[in-house]
């Protein structure tokens, strides 16, 4: 049987992310105290919805939390890898008060 | 046996430093090549880790955030296998910008 790709879960690897980021940093402003606990909570959390979902990759998920501000911000991603079974996401989301970034790495073993 | 990240871990993690340090050393944060710099940075450094090692898929990501009146998080999770995967996280600054490197080295 032919090993599934990434890219067939993508669309659905992006919608859950897209509602987990929302459901938790919607209606909150960028606190000093917090952020860390947010970025972490984050991250687990993808993770945990993306092993629901299939559990046959290996998943890196990192969060970037960034406060809006004086400061500019630039992100690359190159990877070493099988393109025809490996994939990522990459989420950019903000509110009024920061940015948020998902990157979304899943590997084929 | 399959070989382990840990294994060549600090390797790693010498060589990135080395790879940030020529590249970003001198520079002053330019918003017209600060695009270029964090995609070239993660081309280099992705050459660098097939050259150590190909028995592994790597997946490098470059930030550089400019020095300025903005605070910034980040953390990682992962669900893999922690025998034999794993990550470096590098943290690398000059007076005008900060440079974080992720590594992740999955066994397959």
């Amino acid at each position: 049987m032919q090993q599934e790709s990434f890219s067939s879960l993508k669309n659905d690897v992006n919608s859950r992310a897209q509602q987990l980021i929302n459901g938790l940093l919607g209606n909150k402003e960028y606190n000093q105290e917090e952020v860390q606990q947010w970025t972490a909570h984050l991250s687990e959390e993808i993770v945990k919805t993306l092993k629901e979902l299939n559990s046959n990759f290996k998943y890196c998920v990192s969060c970037i939390i960034l406060q809006k501000g004086d400061a500019g911000m630039h992100m690359s991603s190159t990877c070493f890898w099988d393109s025809n079974l490996d994939g990522s996401v990459a989420i950019k989301w903000e509110n009024n008060s920061m940015h948020c970034i998902v990157n979304i790495y899943g590997i084929a073993f | 046996m399959q070989e382990s990240f840990t294994s060549f871990k600090d390797d790693v993690n010498q060589k990135a430093n080395k790879a940030i340090q020529n590249f970003l050393g001198s520079r002053e944060y330019s918003q017209d090549e600060v695009q270029a710099w964090t995609a070239q940075l993660s081309e280099e450094i992705v050459k660098m880790l097939k050259d150590q090692n190909s028995n592994f898929k790597y997946c490098v990501s470059c930030v550089i955030l400019q020095k300025g009146d903005a605070g910034m998080h980040m953390s990682s999770t992962c669900f893999w296998d922690s025998a034999l995967d794993g990550s470096v996280a590098i943290k690398w600054e000059n007076p005008s910008m900060y440079c974080i490197v992720n590594i992740y080295g999955i066994a397959f």
